[in-house]
This record gives structure tokens, sequence and C-alpha cells, in this order.
């Protein structure tokens, strides 16, 4: 799997200049998605889906898209091509994190008050089996190949390794106070947990299943995302209005950037130069140039986004 | 202890019959007054972290550390009972703004949950007056499924509203005078 990223973006590179990626961002006060061409810097469409919708997963190799929906206690999936809703299924109110592979064939879905996984299956929303987790699954994070996802336990305060193929927990990691969003470098060498209580990012060795390192970042860390080339990881500081931005050599905050208020779900352009930022009070998505880590553009999105999980298609 | 919705003027009915429990979302509110008087003469109202006086609401506040941030705190005690405890995290007086958490709240007095607050005076666009704007984030004060309907979503938010509508609508008030 390691080489197959090298390889996707020696294509995308062949392909001429990137076109932007297109984000698929999750409206938790209207209860709809918005679709951003963010090359183009401008809405493509918005979509109503299922209620207070936070957290979105997509696999547009498999044709899919994946949203929680809190308020309804529903998992809904879209066609990226027409935006329309193709099957939505009641799994309780606890969704909110979820991720898929890369083709859509399962979806995973952390469930909030049933301390657990759920595995879905990716056509019918069936669902298929559940792992146990501890107090809290929050942010659910599937590593390179889609074989492992890493969950944050949030009230246990550890990350979860979960074997996909067995449906069982292979490793559980103490992090810091509260941990919630999970960003994973392409190459799958390390992942970032931001701590929301400890205001920290916990850096795990993914090989050895272990923390390496815990960066103090800003108040109430919510997500991460890492560059393509692993060098940079970005941290939502939700109560900073801020991204912390972490030298993933040195383990250092190197900047910090002003972002809008209630920053929340983050995702790394993987061709390009940019992380996108929803601003949950703000209704915006920021675009931040990481060449000189400033905001480049902000986009108008719907009402309180949260996009929480692997929005971007690139 | 009676609710803060006793001690406010405004009527605070409970959430409305079709009330859906929700998930672990969190709610915004902001709220905004125009004010006829210049932006400096508003901040001075609501400058001190440690004075909440101009709360119709609030009997006292006790108060320590005055405007700074990490190490101010302020427990407002309401009229007619229950208190609330806060913190000041981000003060900036250039841009007449502050930024507070509850640090500690009964949820029969105020039905939230994680809440931070941002007040923010600003001179009106055109000129001849202020806009003062009050916001808020939280969640509903009962973070379990199936909240009971006076904790729920819509519970917590309108609780909000009517504080910072009571508020602000005495800051103009007081303001005009």
């Amino acid at each position: 799997m390691r080489r197959v990223f090298p390889a996707l973006l020696a294509a995308v590179l062949l392909a001429g200049p990137a076109a932007g990626a297109e984000a698929w961002v999750t409206n938790q006060g209207d209860s709809s998605v918005t679709r951003l061409d963010t090359a183009a810097g401008k809405v493509l469409a918005t979509h109503p889906v299922c209620r207070e919708p936070a957290g979105i997963a997509v696999a547009p190799a498999g044709g899919r898209v994946f949203v929680t929906c809190p308020g309804s206690g529903e998992v809904a999936r879209l066609d990226p091509s027409t935006g329309s809703l193709a099957a939505r299924v009641a799994v309780g109110q606890g969704a909110v994190g979820i991720d898929t592979d890369p083709d859509g064939r399962r979806a995973y879905v952390a469930d909030w008050y049933g301390n657990r996984l759920l595995v879905l299956d990716g056509d019918t929303l069936a669902t298929l089996g559940s792992v146990p987790l501890g107090p809290v699954p929050a942010g659910v994070t599937l590593l390179p190949g889609g074989r492992q996802a890493l969950v944050a336990v949030r009230d246990a305060d550890q990350v979860a390794l979960v074997d996909l193929e067995s449906l069982s927990v292979a490793a559980t990691i103490p992090v810091g106070r509260h941990p919630f969003g999970i960003g994973v470098d392409p190459e799958a060498r390390r992942a970032y947990v931001a701590n929301v209580e400890s205001d920290d990012l916990s850096v795990i060795d993914l090989e050895r299943r272990v923390e390496v390192g815990r960066v103090k970042v800003g108040s109430h860390p919510y997500a991460a995302a890492v560059t393509p080339d692993g060098a940079k990881a970005y941290v939502t500081n939700q109560q900073g209005n801020s991204l912390s931005v972490v030298d993933t050599a040195t383990l250092s905050v190197t900047a910090t950037i002003p972002v809008g208020e209630y920053p929340e779900g983050i995702a790394a352009d993987p061709a390009g130069d940019r992380v996108y930022v929803a601003c949950w009070f703000d209704n915006i998505l920021a675009v931040v140039d990481t060449g000189n880590d400033s905001v480049a553009a902000r986009l108008p999105t719907g009402d309180g986004p949260r996009a929480f999980g692997r929005f971007l298609i690139p | 202890m009676r609710p803060l919705c006793y001690a406010l003027a405004v009527g605070l009915a409970l959430a409305p019959l079709a009330a859906e429990a929700h998930g672990p979302t969190r709610r915004k509110v902001a709220e905004t007054v125009e004010i006829n008087a210049p932006p400096e003469k508003v901040w001075a109202i609501v400058k001190d972290f440690g004075n909440m006086g101009w709360h119709p609401a609030v009997e006292k506040t006790e108060a320590q550390g005055g405007n700074e941030p990490n190490k101010a705190t302020r427990t407002l005690k309401l009229k007619g009972g229950g208190e609330i405890k806060e913190m000041l995290e981000r003060y900036d007086a250039a841009g007449m703004s502050y930024f507070y958490r509850i640090t500690d709240v009964n949820i029969d007095v105020l039905p939230v949950a994680n809440y931070s607050s941002t007040l923010t005076v600003k001179a009106k666009e055109g000129g001849g007056g202020s806009v003062a704007e009050w916001r808020g984030a939280f969640y509903r004060g009962y973070m379990n499924n199936d909240p009971p309907e006076k904790y729920n979503d819509e519970a917590a938010e309108k609780a909000v509203k009517a504080v910072y509508q009571a508020g602000l609508a005495n800051l103009k008030a007081l303001a005009e005078k």
C-alpha cells in the first residue's frame, strides 16, 4: 500500500495542473451538505441530508459518500455524482465519527453512546458487525489500505487500533485527555491525535503502536490533518479559533494561524499545498496555503459546518 | 434552587411538544443589539469581567483576577438563587471583546454544558452608535441519550437566547441613559 500513494501522486502530476479538490461539508445547522469546488472557490451545490449531519467519509472510487446524522440518529449514503440520498438507516443517536475504505465497501461508525465501532455494508448500510470499545468513541480514521482503523476512545483517553478483518482491537494506545479527531500521514507511519481536554496533540508511532510525543497546541484541539509529504501536521483549535502547524520532524509548533471561529473538520489536499478547515461558528470553509501558512480564501458553507472526517474528493 | 429563567423577566417557556431527543451536537446562539451610544461608553459598562451588574438576572458578582486571561474568575450570584462560575480566557481591550467559559453550573440553573461565550462591542457601520454582540457555543446540559425535555437542545438554546436578550436589552438601556 505504501507504494500506491507516490504512484497516485505521479499520476496526478502527469495529468497536468491539478484541479482543486471537491470538498463535501456537513452543515449541522441546516441539515445539508455543501459541495464546494475549492479551486474555483465556489459552491457547486447544496444537498439536503438527514438531520444535523456531523461526520462524513467520501469514497470517490466507489461512488459513495457517507454521512452521520446524530440529530436523527442515522447514517446516510449519497451519490457523489448527483448528491442525492441513495440510502439511509437508523443507527441510534450516537453516530458521529465515520470513515470508509477507498472503495466504500464498508462504512465504520463510532457509536458515541453504544461504546462500539459499527461496521455497515457500504451498499445497503445494514450492520455487519461491531467491535466493543471503551466509553465515547469519537473520531474514526482508516489507515491507508483500509485494513485497520484508529478510533479515538474519548473518555478512556486512548486510541484503539482495530483490525477490520477480524473485527477485534489489536492495540490500545494511551494518549492525552479526551482524544477526538485523528490524522494519519499518507504512508501510515504516524497518527496525530487531537486531545480536546489536555490541549495537546499525541503523536503515535504506528509500527510500534505507542505514543512517541506530545505537542502543546491551542485551546481545545479537535482534529488533525497531515500534508502529503508528512512534514507538517495541522490541528484545529476549536476554542482558540486557530490552526496550530506542527513540524513533524521536530515535533514543535512552527505557526499558529487565525482561521475563523470554532474550526473543526480539517483535511489536507493530497495533490496540493492546501488544507481545508470547516469553521462551525462562522459558516465558512477556510482554505489555508501550506506554503506560507496563511488563509488564502474563506468559502461560504451552510449553517454550522463540521466536516468531521474524510471530506475531500481529490 | 430556582432556575435562572425565573430570575429573568422574559418567559422561558420550555421546549415545544414535538421536541426530539438529539445526539451530541453543539448549539450556537448569537444575539446583537444596536445601541445609540458610542462604543467606548458601551464597553465601559461591560469591560470589567469581575462586574456583571449590567445583567438584570445577576444579583452580585464575586470575582478575582481582574481582566487577566486564564486567571480571572467570577461567580455570578443570581437573583432568586443559583450561581454560575466562569473563567476569562481571552481579553482584547483594543478590540473591545472578551471570551470566557462556564466552569461550573447546575443544569437546573442553566441547562447547558461546555459553554463558552464571546462578548464584543463594535462601532455601528456608518457611525453614530454601537452594536453589542453576545455569542455562545454549548451543548445541552444533559449529555446522555434521550434527554428529558427540560434538558434538551431546544431548552438549552432557548435559555441562552433569553439570557443574552435580557442582558443586551439592559445594556442598551444603561448605555442610552
